[in-house]
């Protein structure tokens, strides 16, 4: 029972650790799952267009009559074997507004851009802070300090 | 220095700990880099973007009020053909040439029952000049109940039945009714969501044809 | 009559606000420790105002007083006793008159709280403070958002009763009062921190004071949010807890900022660090909320939430400019004094982490908030429409919430000023265990998704260091390891661990099938066999109820509806849920059968780990009540910081020019 105390066990552990969890990681990410049925197919880009009647629900969640033949008219693409992106530029009559996923481009690319600028930004200072920190050094006394002592001294 | 043994935070900090003179400027503490000129540049920047967020918003209408333009508009109009509820074929495209009033609706909705005698006047008027033709199709609607709507209110212009509302989806019908205005050459003019008047209609189609020929005639 | 006593009521409230502000403005100003004390008895009359308010809406409400305006658009004789005296908060002014309540309650506690030291000026500006926001919310109900106009009824008119959603199950009615006790209740440690600036008083003792305020605050926020995911899986039918709806993520804004002030509050006391963020953070949470409640209430956005238009849209955006530009100001003028004395050591510690805390829910906010609001900047420039669905939210926010996850798991064994990675070695070793089994042995299971598994190593991550800091503190101090801020804040992280797992596991393996039923056909989705019975038609109440029933795995039979409330025109689904350990079974009917067919459409949802969701809750709100729990008998709170002495002539400048005098930090 010693021996699990010993820095010498913990190094072992966090190197077997790491592995068995890269490995599983690794598996997890490549493996996902098999192709899917045009059901699910359907489910993935109706999830990504807004219903053009309800307040605030997908095309995959709502149940009016507009949701469910844009829901039919997607199968009929994706049966045709149209990727995501052509069922959704073919589907073009509701406007860009139905679209939940706002476009890569253009105005509408900004509300991707600013929160990977205000993350590298953020790292940036945090980077920066801790940087300076480590430089200055730690305690010192400062002429002030020193005063004080002298006075403190003096007094006595 | 002495770390703390415990990490419980309920104790009683050490009061103990020399706290350093407030004035002493060259290992500022934690705040930004730069001292109080930071933290003054970036309240300013701060109130600038918000300044800025709180002019959008106030300057917002209400969504209800948000009119959506059709993205059809100038943009040949899809393909609207099938059966009609009387078993015959037709298309738009035989019509071309010709003014094309395609409209959308559904035995159960209110407005389009308030709609349909303006419909029945404008196909009346029009038919008798052979200028203008109205196509109507179903949109979540089965097809014996729009027989009886139309047995029951009249009217005899082709209506398609449009089971699975595939064309409205081409057309991007959100709701009942809905009416589009194809000109002659087939391009989509006018999107009207919501129960249309023939008064509507025709001044539209009156506007168009008078900005087409005044642009004919000056060319 | 129950008009005039409401409206009475509210000027009442109006009235004693505006005595109250100038009274204490020249009590504070002219050094008049008298006029100080009279905030105590102010605080009463405010409360007063709205006690009478809120009995009169009520009696409104119980005897079905149409000639009341809000009665006769929210009341209705067919409405359930219980959900008749929630009707009050179903409509925009009656909330309003709720959160009046709720606040004029807070502002008198914090009078109470403080009545030995009313004449302290500290104490006086936090409460003036808190009387400007009543007069605001006070002068709401006189102006644009009045529950108590009159109008004339017509003979025999029985109102629609609240919006039927609202009508569906009990927690509803307990879902806004929470939420608002959320709100409401960071009003008083952002008072107190407009109290610190203003006076320039920024030692640490009005932080410990209002610490238990500010954590019951942010458990009932916390609970409100719980409550509204519940309400929109349970009730709203479309088969999600969570849509990032622009009024769901008004009321998460503040929750983000109020969880990173809650943890780097900590920093502040212990160490007199982070006071710039802890100031910005609390103002933030509040201003939030009011945003927020613009949000909600102005229209400008679409949701499921409906709430009808009004003017008041003006009216929040002003005092949300308002409370920005004085906090602003307010930091940027005493930026100097807000320096610390201390700076943090290393990166690898408790402040650091905290600060790196601090970072990632700013950044979440950030991005909730531009998420939001993209839509109508884009409209406004670019004149083009821009939807920004659950797609972007759920792609920007799981990064973060891993990242969170991650420094749940290591602030806790991290000691304060500085440690060395042997410590964490040794601290973190059987958390990192239950780690690497965790994804070992689900990937082994069949766990697949990047995202899903980093979550549930993550989750043993984070959950074993919780339980090692509990563990380690009740072998030390026996039941009270289990109470306290540091343990019950444990229980807190459990609880969020096992939410985080389940948002995981639900948004992963959630299946979906929607299919069409003759009477007696049995399919089988997700390995549930599901067979469609019959359908009925109910009367009941206040509704017309088609029930269809629905058998799953030959067993118990469940009855999702759709429903014709008297006095709303549409149909509104009710789905019908078979709650499980393992996962819940979600029916909910999308077509009845009618004439034409007797087929019905189901629409049927395997949800995996739902019920963990609300269990996961639950633990964080026991936790909230550990950490809650008052400590081992101390000796009594020390004055709020360094007392100005208000009668005496020869006062001192309480702003010099070089500060000769610095505050103990972290003082009790």
């Amino acid at each position: 029972m010693r021996l699990l105390g010993t820095p010498r066990f913990r190094r072992a552990s966090w190197l077997v650790m790491a592995s068995l969890v890269l490995v599983s990681l690794a598996r997890a990410t490549v493996d996902d799952g098999p192709p899917r049925t045009t059901e699910e197919q359907v489910q993935a880009i109706a999830s990504t267009m807004k219903c053009p009647v309800c307040k605030s629900q997908s095309v995959a969640d709502s149940d009016v009559a507009a949701s469910r033949a844009i829901r039919l008219e997607i199968a009929r693409l994706v049966e045709e074997g149209k990727s995501p992106d052509e069922v959704r530029s073919t589907i073009a009559a509701y406007g860009d507004g139905v679209q939940l996923i706002p476009p890569a481009s253009g105005f509408a690319g900004l509300v991707w851009i600013l929160p990977v600028v205000a993350l590298v930004v953020a790292l940036a200072a945090l980077s920066a802070v801790f940087a300076r920190w480590r430089r200055t050094p730690l305690i010192a006394a400062t002429d002030e300090d020193r005063a004080l002592v002298e006075q403190a001294r003096g007094h006595r | 220095m002495v770390t703390p043994s415990s990490n419980d935070d309920d104790e009683v900090p050490d009061s103990s700990r020399v706290p350093r003179a407030a004035d002493t400027d060259d290992n500022g503490g934690d705040e930004p880099a730069g001292g109080p000129r930071a933290a003054l540049v970036t309240s300013a920047v701060i109130a600038v973007l918000v300044a800025l967020l709180v002019a959008v918003l106030a300057t917002r209408d209400p969504s209800t009020e948000r009119a959506i333009q059709s993205p059809l508009l100038g943009r040949l109009a899809p393909a609207t053909a099938g059966t009609t509820i009387d078993g015959e074929q037709v298309s738009i495209d035989d019509e071309r040439g010709r003014w094309v009033v395609v409209n959308f609706f559904a035995s159960w909705c209110t407005p389009c029952r308030t709609e349909h005698p303006e419909l029945a006047a404008f196909d009346a008027d029009h038919r008798a000049q052979g200028d203008a033709v109205l196509i109507g199709v179903t949109f979540d609607d089965k097809v014996e109940k729009a027989r009886e709507f139309f047995a029951k209110r009249g009217g005899d212009w082709p209506v398609i039945n449009d089971p699975e509302n595939s064309i409205g989806v081409a057309y991007g019908v959100a709701q009942v009714p809905e009416t589009f205005v194809i000109a002659p050459n087939g391009t989509v003019v006018q999107r009207f969501a919501g129960a249309v008047t023939q008064t509507k209609l025709d001044d539209l189609i009156a506007r168009y044809e008078e900005r087409t020929t005044d642009s004919r005639t000056r060319s | 009559m129950n008009a005039t006593l409401g409206t009475a009521g509210v000027v009442l409230g109006v009235t004693a606000s505006v005595l109250g502000i100038v009274t204490l403005a020249v009590g504070l100003r002219q050094k008049r420790p008298q006029l100080l004390q009279t905030g105590w008895s102010y605080s009463l009359l405010v409360l007063l105002g709205a006690v009478v308010a809120v009995v009169a809406m009520q009696r409104a409400l119980i005897t079905r007083d149409f000639s009341v305006g809000f009665v006769h658009d929210n009341g209705s004789s067919r409405t359930p006793p219980l959900f008749n005296v929630a009707t009050m908060w179903s409509a925009l002014e009656g909330s309003i008159l709720l959160w009046a309540l709720i606040l004029a309650g807070f502002t008198m506690h914090v009078a109470r709280k403080f009545r030995q030291r009313l004449t302290d000026p500290l104490v006086g500006v936090a409460l003036l403070t808190m009387f400007v926001v009543c007069l605001f919310f006070f002068l709401l109900m006189l102006g644009p958002a009045n529950p108590f106009t009159t109008v004339s009824v017509p003979a025999g008119y029985d109102g629609p009763g609240p919006n039927p959603l609202l009508q569906e199950h009990i927690l509803m009615a307990i879902h806004p009062p929470m939420l608002y006790l959320g709100y409401v209740g960071f009003t008083v440690p952002f008072a107190f921190a407009i109290a610190a600036l203003a006076t320039g008083r920024l030692g640490e003792g009005w932080l410990v004071e209002t610490r238990r305020a500010t954590l019951l605050a942010w458990g009932f926020l916390t609970i409100g949010i719980l409550l509204g995911a519940w309400w929109s899986y349970e009730v709203l039918g479309w088969g999600g807890y969570w849509g990032w709806d622009p009024v769901e993520n008004a009321s998460l804004l503040p929750w983000l900022t109020g969880t990173a002030y809650l943890h780097s509050v900590m920093v502040q006391e212990r160490r007199g660090m982070l006071r710039v963020w802890n100031l910005s953070l609390l103002c933030a949470t509040f201003s939030l909320t009011i945003l927020g409640t613009f949000l909600t209430r102005s229209g400008v956005l679409e949701s499921v939430h409906a709430f009808s238009d009004s003017d008041i849209g003006a009216w929040l955006l002003s005092f949300f400019a308002l409370i920005v530009a004085v906090t602003l100001g307010l930091i940027g003028w005493r930026g100097d004094r807000l320096r610390s004395p201390g700076r943090i050591d290393s990166p690898l510690s408790r402040e650091g982490s905290f600060l790196v805390n601090n970072v990632l829910f700013a950044g979440f906010a950030f991005v909730v908030l531009l998420g939001t609001v993209f839509p109508l900047v884009a409209e406004a420039i670019n004149d083009r429409a821009v939807t920004v669905g659950p797609p972007y939210f759920n792609r920007m926010t799981v990064p973060l919430g891993i990242g969170l996850l991650f420094i749940m798991a290591v602030a806790p064994v991290l000691p304060w000023r500085k440690a060395s990675g042997e410590l964490l070695s040794q601290r973190l070793l059987w958390p990192a265990w239950a780690a690497a089994l965790a994804v070992a042995v689900t990937v082994a299971l069949g766990a697949r998704g990047l995202g899903t598994v980093l979550t549930f190593g993550l989750g043993a991550f984070a959950g074993g260091a919780a339980v090692r800091q509990v563990v380690l503190a009740t072998r030390r101090q026996g039941w009270r390891g289990l109470v306290g801020r540091t343990n019950g804040g444990m229980i807190v992280h459990v609880g969020v661990v096992i939410v985080a797992v389940a948002i995981a596991t639900n948004g992963h393996y959630l299946r979906e099938v929607e299919a069409r039923y003759e009477p007696g056909q049995t399919r089988v989705v997700g390995g549930h066999e599901i067979t469609y019975l019959r359908t009925d038609v109910v009367e009941e109440r206040n509704r017309t109820a088609t029930k269809v029933s629905v058998q799953v795995d030959g067993g118990q039979v469940y009855r999702p509806a759709l429903s014709q409330y008297a006095g709303f025109g549409s149909l509104i689904g009710t789905p019908s849920v078979k709650t499980g350990l393992r996962e819940d079974i979600y029916l909910t009917v999308t077509r009845v059968p009618d004439e034409a067919s007797d087929e019905a459409t189901l629409r049927v949802i395997i949800q995996p780990m739902a019920l963990w969701l609300w269990i996961g809750g639950g633990v964080m709100a026991f936790g909230t009540l550990l950490a809650a729990w008052p400590g081992r008998r101390r000796r009594p709170t020390d004055p709020v910081s360094a007392l100005v002495p208000l009668d005496d002539a020869a006062t001192p400048d309480p702003r010099p020019a070089a500060a000769p005098a610095p505050e103990p930090v972290g003082t009790r």
